[in-house]
């Protein structure tokens, strides 16, 4: 663990409630998250879920194994869990898709000793299938366990659910979790179906928001009509479907003739592939190196006249939102949920993964159509403004830690959670007694626009 | 009467297309309900998500089957499916010709040695999931 600078003088923190973030520690959406909070009045301690050292973006970080670490946190920092991280056996649970079994992923029995030690107000992991699911294991093992928060990202629900080894999980999950915050509405649906009881919030990216401030407009920036570049996420495995964008642009190629074609994050086979396209179908294909530094792909999107990420689960990506803020026009697939950002047809397209032909003809529709994407362009970037904006998102953020707090408080009335209606409905009984509290509060737990259903 | 049986060829990467070929099933899948379908050789643990996914979306009764292709696998089977890039070579051309197995096959770009009659009016489908699946139920639902 790298110490980094910073204030060297410690300051008592002991009236702000500690959250305990389980979070993958080379995210750049956890990181932007932490950044949205940052200057809320908790202390965060993040708990590695890859147990590894936090990338750069986490900012100023300190180890910290006790107490009275946290009490000697210098202001700006956060603290990060490092004892046994990826101590002993791995877990007994399905490993995402992405990894082949769970022996680089954070332990529960750590996330136990860290709760233990350090006795958060709250704790919330964020991604369901590594954090996610080594905090259910700790939670279900500790005696008295501080409510807990699960953000879940893209598939984590909407596809994992269809996958026999992860759908108990994902119920017993949805049964155990206090609070969840999603990033698209059509996943409130799926996580009822699952057994989850608590409080519905309006959706929030997994990043939180960005500063939208050091952001420059859109003017700065040539019109998409003007733009020859196409940009494809090239992602390809257990969501994504970059090759069937390339089949697309193989159909699509006499017409595509005077565009360069980026991909970004493309694997072997997907480059493979994009050198077949140039030679076969004279298509000028780049397929571009993975470039840590964030801000080379900010600089792609802001060249791209049109943006291409398809994939048979999503959540609202990044790249998306990216793009839209830049001018770039989105093309998406139904599994995602973009539609919710967007009017589907005007503001950006949204195809079937599984459809190639509809695919490509949404690229030729966004290449040819100049008024289409200069029209979709300072919308979209108004709504990126409207609601990916750190500053606006901030106060909602507050609004939920602070909710579920006051809510979760175990020494609640008893005899008021017997109260609530809503617990006897679909209510689990094994389920603990704070999301009978919460069904209760729930009219009063946020801000009204941010209630859903 | 026996469920014809299909199989479906599930490599991917750098010369199958097996992700492909699934997005294929959810085009056709209304039209294959009576059928019996078994994908082999979907050891990318992606190829099984897909599947499974698809079982999901559509109610497809599709296996995935650890075995290697034999005469025990590919004996009476109605219809041998694949989609590939460039060359057919990984595919087994003995046991389905022992076995002798009707079968279609897209590839993607056939490389030189691959271009034969027999794939050249398959090229749009190697790429069209749309085409290939319409395909697929052509051959399994011939008028």
């Amino acid at each position: 663990m790298t110490i980094r600078p910073g204030n060297i003088h410690g300051e008592h923190h002991a009236e702000r409630p500690l959250v305990l973030m389980v979070a993958m520690e080379i995210s750049v959406h956890a990181a932007r998250w932490l950044e949205t909070v940052r200057d809320l009045p908790y202390r965060f301690v993040l708990v590695p879920a890859l147990g590894g050292v936090p990338i750069r973006e986490f900012g100023l970080c300190r180890p910290v194994g006790s107490l009275d670490d946290i009490e000697g946190l210098p202001e700006g920092f956060i603290g990060v869990w490092t004892s046994d991280l990826l101590e002993g056996e791995p877990d007994a649970m399905p490993a995402p898709l992405y990894h082949r079994d769970r022996t680089h992923i954070v332990r529960a029995a750590a996330i136990t000793r860290a709760v233990e030690t350090l006795k958060p107000a709250v704790v919330h992991s964020f991604e369901v299938q590594s954090a996610g699911y080594a905090t259910l294991k700790a939670v279900e093992t500790l005696d008295q366990s501080p409510p807990w928060i699960v953000s879940g990202w893209g598939s984590d629900f909407l596809l994992y659910r269809k996958l026999q080894e992860h759908q108990p999980v994902l119920r017993r999950m949805a049964r155990r979790m206090d609070a969840y915050i999603g990033e698209c509405r059509r996943d409130h649906r799926v996580v009822r179906e699952l057994g989850y009881v608590g409080p519905l919030t309006s959706p929030i990216p997994a990043t939180g928001g960005i500063d939208i401030s050091r952001m420059s407009p859109l003017s700065d920036f040539p019109p998409p009509s003007m733009r020859r570049e196409i940009l494809v996420k090239g992602y390809h495995g257990w969501a994504g479907r970059a090759q069937h964008v390339l089949s697309a642009l193989h159909i699509a190629a006499p017409r595509l003739r005077n565009f360069t074609i980026r991909i970004a994050l493309a694997g072997p086979d997907t480059a493979e592939m994009a050198s077949l396209l140039r030679d076969h179908d004279r298509l000028n294909v780049l397929v571009d190196p993975y470039d840590p530094d964030h801000s080379t792909s900010l600089k792609r999107l802001q060249t791209a006249r049109m943006t291409i990420g398809i994939g048979i689960s999503d959540g609202i990506g990044t790249s998306s939102l990216e793009a839209m803020a830049f001018g770039s026009f989105p093309i998406s697939s139904c599994a995602s949920c973009l539609d919710e950002w967007i009017r589907p047809g005007k503001d950006g397209l949204i195809v079937d993964a599984h459809d190639v032909a509809a695919i490509s003809e949404a690229i030729v529709l966004a290449a040819t159509d100049d008024v289409l994407v200069d029209t979709a362009a300072p919308r979209n970037r108004k709504e990126i403004e409207q609601r990916w904006d750190a500053a606006k998102n901030r106060p909602l953020i507050a609004a939920l830690y602070e909710d579920v707090l006051k809510t979760l408080d175990r020494n609640c009335d008893p005899s008021i959670r017997n109260l609530s209606p809503g617990s006897q409905e679909g209510h689990d009984l094994n389920s603990p007694p704070w999301a009978i509290a919460i069904d209760l509060a729930e009219a009063s737990l946020v801000p009204s626009r941010r209630i859903d259903e | 009467m026996a469920a014809r049986r299909i199989v479906l060829d599930g490599i991917e990467g750098a010369e199958g297309r097996a992700l492909l070929l699934v997005s294929a099933l959810h085009h056709a899948a209304s039209g294959l309900h009576d059928c019996q379908l078994v994908m082999l050789r979907a050891e990318d643990r992606a190829v099984r998500a897909a599947v499974e996914a698809l079982r999901w979306d559509t109610g497809l009764a599709i296996g995935v089957v650890d075995e290697p292709y034999g005469v025990a696998t590919l004996q009476g089977v109605a219809l041998f499916v694949a989609i590939g890039s460039r060359t057919v070579h990984y595919l087994p051309w003995q046991q389905i010709a022992a076995c002798g197995v009707p079968t279609l096959i897209a590839l993607q770009f056939p490389s030189a040695d691959a271009v034969d009659r027999r794939f050249l009016p398959l090229q749009r489908a190697a790429h069209d999931p749309k085409i290939f699946a319409s395909m697929v139920l052509a051959k399994v639902r011939p008028r």
